[in-house]
């Protein structure tokens, strides 16, 4: 069966573990030995601590590293991915949620806690990685007598701010008390002014009305190659098919040098097939011995890549990068590594204030901008909206990680 | 426990594995002789037209099963496998945490040293323990054979790290998003030789393999692959419970993964 995978969103301390824990329980959804051995001894008991493992974790209540666990609800299967809230673990959020088919964010009511810079940079990145439907769950609720005011107040700040991001995802907002398991799988009684479904209930209607498989275009082949070996005499070219359908005799083209081949022989999962479709790990044996290796593109015969060398992206950088080290900057798309020659920076925008501004030698540490990038060499990418697999990049300095972006 | 789409979890593992087998120069696999490597090694010969075509490594401290003996010997050469099989001592005044600790990586790290591996495929589980869940699917260690996760590689997307310069070699987790169910399913489907330990015997049956010394068997009339099936899908005690080791602390195994065991 399908497992719809739902990043667990927020600022450090509004209680994501606390949700992720008791909504565990609630649904029967860990064993009973897991929730024994999360008591720790000498310590009140904190639900967190099922998924919030190693023990520097649990001694200082926070979220190092991203965690998975699963929920089974109603015959469907979620998996909650739990990303640290500190801004100095946004590495480990993003490699959290860069594959999120939903997202559930969190947003304290406490005094002091609120909607803060780092909720902001959650949502835009949120918003970059593609998800189809976003529950906020206003937590705390318990801590202001269940005031329906206050969750109102809470629903037109986050709104304000999905509203000046031009977030187009759907939105809904649901008022809980994490710790006291209010609102998680069942309505709760402090809070009969809230007629719309439980967090839990939300997560069963996304699952239903929109989830979607990655999104790739029309049906023309497009595989990249992982490795090419040689066996008994041929060359096998293990690929990943992105796209499309191939079949034995079709004709496909090789990128980088556009050089036609026809497929003589096809494998999938370690047995000779006529045919096979996307997403699926393929190896194929071609007519001829063209110029093809790691990292190079197959073709059917009638499309071509969107771009080559040169491409426009949206970017998000955890780390500063200037204009000027381009050179020092590589990027790394299914596992390619592409230098980059140049690019040009032609705005920016801050996800915490709004703030936007054209031109620049450098885009900061935590903002976003939109990049004119030209490679070092030829490299077939697709617009992120046509072909999500095949638009996306990690940003590299050396061997640091500085980013992510998507081709425009 | 539910079932997954195991057609899925095949093609992301067969991509895993097709892609630690290209980016690195000298790859080999850990091979328990369990349920989950020996998964793992089938779905490596479907990645690659029928072959394995990495070692495979075997941390033998003597005094594994007998079954287990015969099931590799028979396995290595019906699968022509080359099997590396690294002994490890058994120093008597140690038990569990330390035994499985200190004897087994201190063999897995003379046959790491003499082979000049970079890569190594560990067929660990995200649900097997709360720690095991915050692993990436390409994981750095370094000489000492630590695992420094607090400051994990990013890995967005399908991108995972490279070999970074201080780091000896990348454990590669193909298997980190099956569950136990989805790895008997996938036994049944594809129909994968198994260890017969696995299958109930006058009542009892094990469910994890380690050594004779910290398994103990569980009651259980699962004589079928469908039995076991039918048996998880009912239960909710711990797949680990008859492993001593997991037992003793509550942080034992990240002390184990700190320091590099398997």
């Amino acid at each position: 069966m399908d497992k719809y995978i739902v990043t667990m969103l927020g600022e450090k301390d509004h209680g994501k573990s606390t949700l992720i824990g008791n909504l565990l329980i609630a649904t029967g959804s860990t064993t009973d030995e897991r929730v024994r051995e999360a008591r720790v001894k000498g310590k009140r008991w904190e639900p967190a601590y099922i998924l919030d493992s190693f023990s520097e974790e649990r001694e200082n209540e926070m979220t190092i590293d991203t965690t998975r666990a699963e929920l089974v609800h109603k015959g469907k299967m979620f998996e909650l991915i739990d990303v640290p809230g500190h801004l100095e673990l946004i590495k480990n959020m993003m490699s959290g949620a860069s594959n999120g088919d939903f997202a559930v964010l969190m947003v304290s009511v406490k005094k002091g806690e609120g909607f803060r810079p780092q909720t902001r940079r959650h949502l835009f990145l949120s918003q970059m990685f593609g998800i189809k439907a976003l529950a906020v769950a206003v937590n705390k609720m318990d801590i202001v007598d269940y005031d329906e005011r206050v969750f109102e107040k809470a629903k037109r700040e986050v709104g304000d701010y999905l509203r000046s991001i031009n977030f187009d995802k759907p939105v809904f907002f649901v008022p809980v008390s994490a710790y006291n398991n209010e609102n998680l799988v069942s309505n709760s009684g402090n809070m009969g002014w809230y007629k719309g479904l439980p967090l839990a209930g939300l997560l069963m209607d996304f699952a239903k009305r929109y989830y979607r498989r990655p999104k790739s275009g029309g049906d023309g082949v497009r595989a990249i190659v992982q490795d090419a070996v040689e066996t008994d005499g041929s060359k096998a070219l293990f690929c990943v098919l992105y796209n499309g359908t191939v079949r034995v005799g079709d004709t496909v083209r090789v990128e980088p040098d556009e050089a036609k081949a026809r497929v003589k022989r096809l494998h999938l999962k370690g047995r000779s097939v006529r045919s096979a479709s996307a997403h699926s790990n393929i190896a194929l044996v071609l007519d001829k011995d063209v110029d093809v290796g790691r990292g190079s593109m197959i073709y059917g015969s009638s499309v071509r890549p969107h771009r080559k060398g040169t491409f426009t992206a949206r970017m998000f950088v955890i780390n500063g990068i200037r204009s000027a080290e381009a050179k020092r900057l590589f990027i790394r798309t299914n596992n390619n590594d592409i230098p980059l020659k140049g690019m040009r920076i032609e705005s920016t925008l801050s996800p915490v204030t709004g703030n936007r501004s054209r031109g620049g030698g450098s885009i900061a540490t935590n903002d976003s901008a939109t990049v004119s990038i030209i490679l070092a060499r030829d490299y077939p990418l697709e617009r992120y909206e046509e072909h999500n697999e095949l638009g996306r990049f990690a940003l590299y300095r050396g061997e640091e990680f500085v980013g992510v972006g998507i081709v425009e | 426990m539910m079932r997954q789409d195991i057609n899925k979890l095949e093609e992301k593992s067969i991509f895993i594995i097709r892609e630690a087998n290209a980016k690195f120069k000298n790859l080999a696999a850990l091979w328990s002789m369990g349920k989950d490597s020996t998964t793992m090694l089938a779905l490596a010969r479907k990645a690659f037209l029928g072959k394995v075509p990495f070692p495979v490594i075997h941390i033998d401290n003597g005094i594994d099963f007998p079954e287990s003996y015969k099931f590799r010997d028979e396995l290595a050469k019906k699968w022509n496998m080359k099997l590396i099989v690294a002994h490890s001592k058994i120093r008597e005044e140690l038990s569990g945490f330390s035994c499985c600790g200190a004897n087994k990586t201190d063999a897995l790290k003379e046959v790491m040293d003499e082979h000049g591996f970079d890569g190594l495929i560990v067929s660990i589980r995200r649900d097997e323990h709360g720690i095991r869940a915050k692993e990436r699917v390409f994981s750095p260690r370094n000489k000492e054979f630590k695992w420094d996760y607090k400051n994990q590689p990013a890995e967005v997307w399908n991108n995972y790290t490279s070999k970074l310069e201080r780091t000896d070699h990348i454990r590669v987790h193909p298997l980190l998003d099956w569950n136990e169910v989805d790895i008997w399913n996938y036994i049944k489907k594809a129909k994968v030789p198994m260890n017969p330990l696995y299958f109930s015997k006058e009542g009892y049956r094990y469910r994890s393999l380690g050594c004779t010394h910290c398994t103990v068997p569980l009651k259980s009339d699962a004589k079928t692959i469908d039995d076991i099936i039918k048996e998880l899908e009912g239960t909710k005690v711990e797949e680990r419970s008859g492993r001593q080791q997991d037992k003793e602390k509550a942080y034992v195994m990240e002390k184990l993964r700190a320091l590099g065991y398997m």
